[in-house]
């Protein structure tokens, strides 16, 4: 590097621009330099002087500080819960937002253990080799790995977490891709990871995405990412199949079901699994309990009746919520580690971005609220000029009839 | 009846009967009842009501007793209108048929209230008495009632431990409910806790 600061990270640059959806043009006119200069930054011809990379930084909203700060292995995004149109600035996106939440994980872990990571391990390398009774088998596994019987899980967030997977849920702005996951490298947490986008706001699709997830980690570890468009669905159908075989188990799901199904007892099923009338309409078929032609009449009962993307119930349950980072952070806070005004320099990112992934209230770095007294209008004080000898009762008086001659 | 006593008589019947035998009974009952229905549909329909009630005793007797058989739980010989009992653990298993609405029904047969005696051991679960000990179970009674509204198929096929008096009901679930209750944890463990590393501890209370 020919001048500026010592020590400037090209790869924090390139992080921040995906994190924050930032083409270099526009990060050159918000910092006010051109274009070239960050593409320089961004090759490594060139450091920022001092005062660039506070404008920088402030345009990032991050320290000036964390452009120093040595970049851990990236993490690769194997797979997403997305469609086709699902983009590169998009993927790029997540991908640096997860690299956030690895820093900030990396950053606590010096200073508390996590949950030991809880997962069934297998070896597929070719998707092609799982089979159907693979994935209930793994589902299964994980079930009895967690201890969580076969009954209806109550809180899966809670779950997973409690199975050492970092977990986090925050809007996105990108309404195509509901979720991803991905382990962080064995050389810096060997750990996965699951982003929830927390666009949609609904407790079912939430909890099927992260089965989803939490399917794509089990099964495909191994599996590099799929390039190809029919490799990659069938991973998708893969993940899909796990997250309805741990949500809805075979053994006690299929028994509560009552021939002919009708939508109305979906619905009442919907409730106490805690699963779209969608997704165990997908179950009831993957478990051969109903036919394509039953599955497609369900399908357009439910269209016709509800309309393709609402349920009724929708709002019967609360959205779960990621708690381990939030209650790391709160334990560093109690324990006397860190003061919370410490813990955003600790961690370099801004308060907005740290409580937005690790779940806590935008407002926790705020400290509490100051008390302010309100001016009170002096009349208010004073007692009002009432005339005592006023009655404290009214009557009613009435008026005089018009007549129509009036 | 609370949640808690509730949980206690679920308890002891899962102690005392397979979730198969569950699966078994609910699976028989319904198939016997549709071929109740099936062998009373040809009859005049001035007495069809009638046949339909007797052909779902037969019918359903059969396969109860072919349930307690594959079993191993060692069901009482069909004989006539008689009931078919069996035996797992402290539970003498029986059964019977009831319409929808109130079971006020199942206390017409001197065998079933007879059978029903047994449950006063089981009735301080529900309701522990003010004195005196708890005396161990050792003998109860359990009935899967089939209720049966218009349609040829049961309504619901419930487990249901009655009173001693066969006057109330001490325990009484769906069997679809029953039968997830044996996977069912009893709360969910809440491992997503952070822990504080030793060196920390030593750190910070210095």
């Amino acid at each position: 590097m020919s001048r500026g600061i010592n020590g400037f990270q090209v790869e924090r640059l390139s992080q921040a621009l995906a994190a924050r959806r930032l083409s270099q043009i526009e990060l050159a006119r918000m910092v006010g330099v051109s274009p070239t200069t960050i593409s320089k930054w961004r090759s490594g011809q060139q450091s920022p002087e001092a005062d660039a990379l506070e404008r920088l930084a402030s345009v990032i909203n991050v320290s000036p500080e964390w452009f120093t700060r040595q970049k851990p292995e990236s993490m690769s995004l194997g797979l997403c819960r997305s469609n086709a149109s699902a983009h590169v600035a998009s993927r790029q996106m997540l991908e640096a937002r997860l690299e956030w939440a690895q820093d900030i994980v990396l950053s606590l872990s010096e200073f508390v253990d996590f949950p030991v990571v809880k997962l069934p391990k297998y070896e597929f390398d070719d998707p092609e080799k799982i089979g159907d009774a693979d994935i209930e088998q793994a589902a299964n596994a994980c079930r009895e790995l967690w201890g969580l019987g076969r009954g209806a899980i109550p809180d899966l967030a809670l779950a997973v977490e409690g199975a050492g997977i970092i977990l986090i849920r925050e809007e996105t702005g990108v309404a195509q891709i509901e979720g991803v996951s991905t382990w962080s490298s064995s050389t810096v947490l060997n750990r996965p990871f699951i982003l929830l986008s927390a666009d949609k706001g609904n407790a079912f699709r939430s909890r099927f995405d992260l089965a989803h997830e939490l399917g794509h980690l089990v099964l495909h570890k191994h599996i590099p990412r799929a390039t190809e468009p029919q490799r990659h669905k069938l991973m998708e159908q893969q993940a899909h199949r796990f997250a309805g075989a741990f949500l809805l188990p075979a053994e006690s799901f299929s028994f509560e079901i009552r021939i002919p199904v009708t939508l109305d007892s979906l619905l009442l099923l919907k409730q106490r699994w805690g699963a779209s009338v969608a997704a165990i309409i997908m179950r009831l078929h993957a478990l051969e309990i109903i036919d394509a032609e039953e599955k497609q009449i369900l399908f357009k009962r439910r269209s016709a009746r509800w309309g393709a993307k609402a349920e009724p119930g929708d709002d019967g349950r609360p959205v779960e919520k990621p708690r381990l980072l939030q209650r790391t952070i709160s334990l560093l806070v109690s324990s006397g580690v860190m003061s919370i005004e410490v813990i955003p320099r600790h961690l370099g990112l801004s308060r907005g971005d740290i409580a937005s992934l690790t779940g806590l209230p935008s407002t926790y770095f705020e400290g509490p609220a100051e008390i302010i007294d309100l001016a009170t209008l002096r009349s208010a004080n004073q007692p009002q000029n009432v005339d005592k000898n006023l009655p404290n009762s009214s009557s009613v008086i009435p008026f005089a009839r018009r007549s129509k001659s009036d | 009846m609370n949640h808690l006593s509730n949980a206690a008589v679920a308890a002891l019947l899962m102690s005392n009967i397979p979730r198969d035998f569950v699966l078994s009974v609910d699976e028989l009952l319904f198939a016997g009842a549709k071929r109740a229905h099936a062998a009373s549909a040809g009859m005049h329909k001035g007495h069809r009501p009638s046949v339909l009630g007797q052909m779902r005793h037969f019918h359903m007797n059969e396969d109860f007793s072919h349930a307690l058989e594959a079993i191993g739980a060692n069901p009482t010989a069909i004989r006539g209108n008689t009931v078919v009992t069996g035996r797992l653990g402290i539970f003498t298993l029986g059964r019977f048929n009831i319409k929808a609405g109130l079971w006020n029904n199942g206390r017409r047969s001197r065998t079933r209230r007879e059978m029903s005696l047994a449950n006063r051991s089981v009735e301080p679960l529900v309701q522990p008495g003010l004195f005196g000990d708890v005396q161990p179970i050792t003998e109860a009674t359990v009935f899967f009632v089939a209720t049966f509204g218009s349609s040829d198929a049961p309504v619901s096929i419930d487990i249901a431990v009655p009173d001693k008096d066969m006057k109330g009901w001490l325990f009484r679930e769906p069997l679809q409910v029953f039968a997830n209750r044996y996977y069912v944890i009893a709360e969910q463990p809440d491992n997503a806790v952070p822990m504080l590393k030793e060196q920390t501890k030593v750190e910070t209370s210095e």
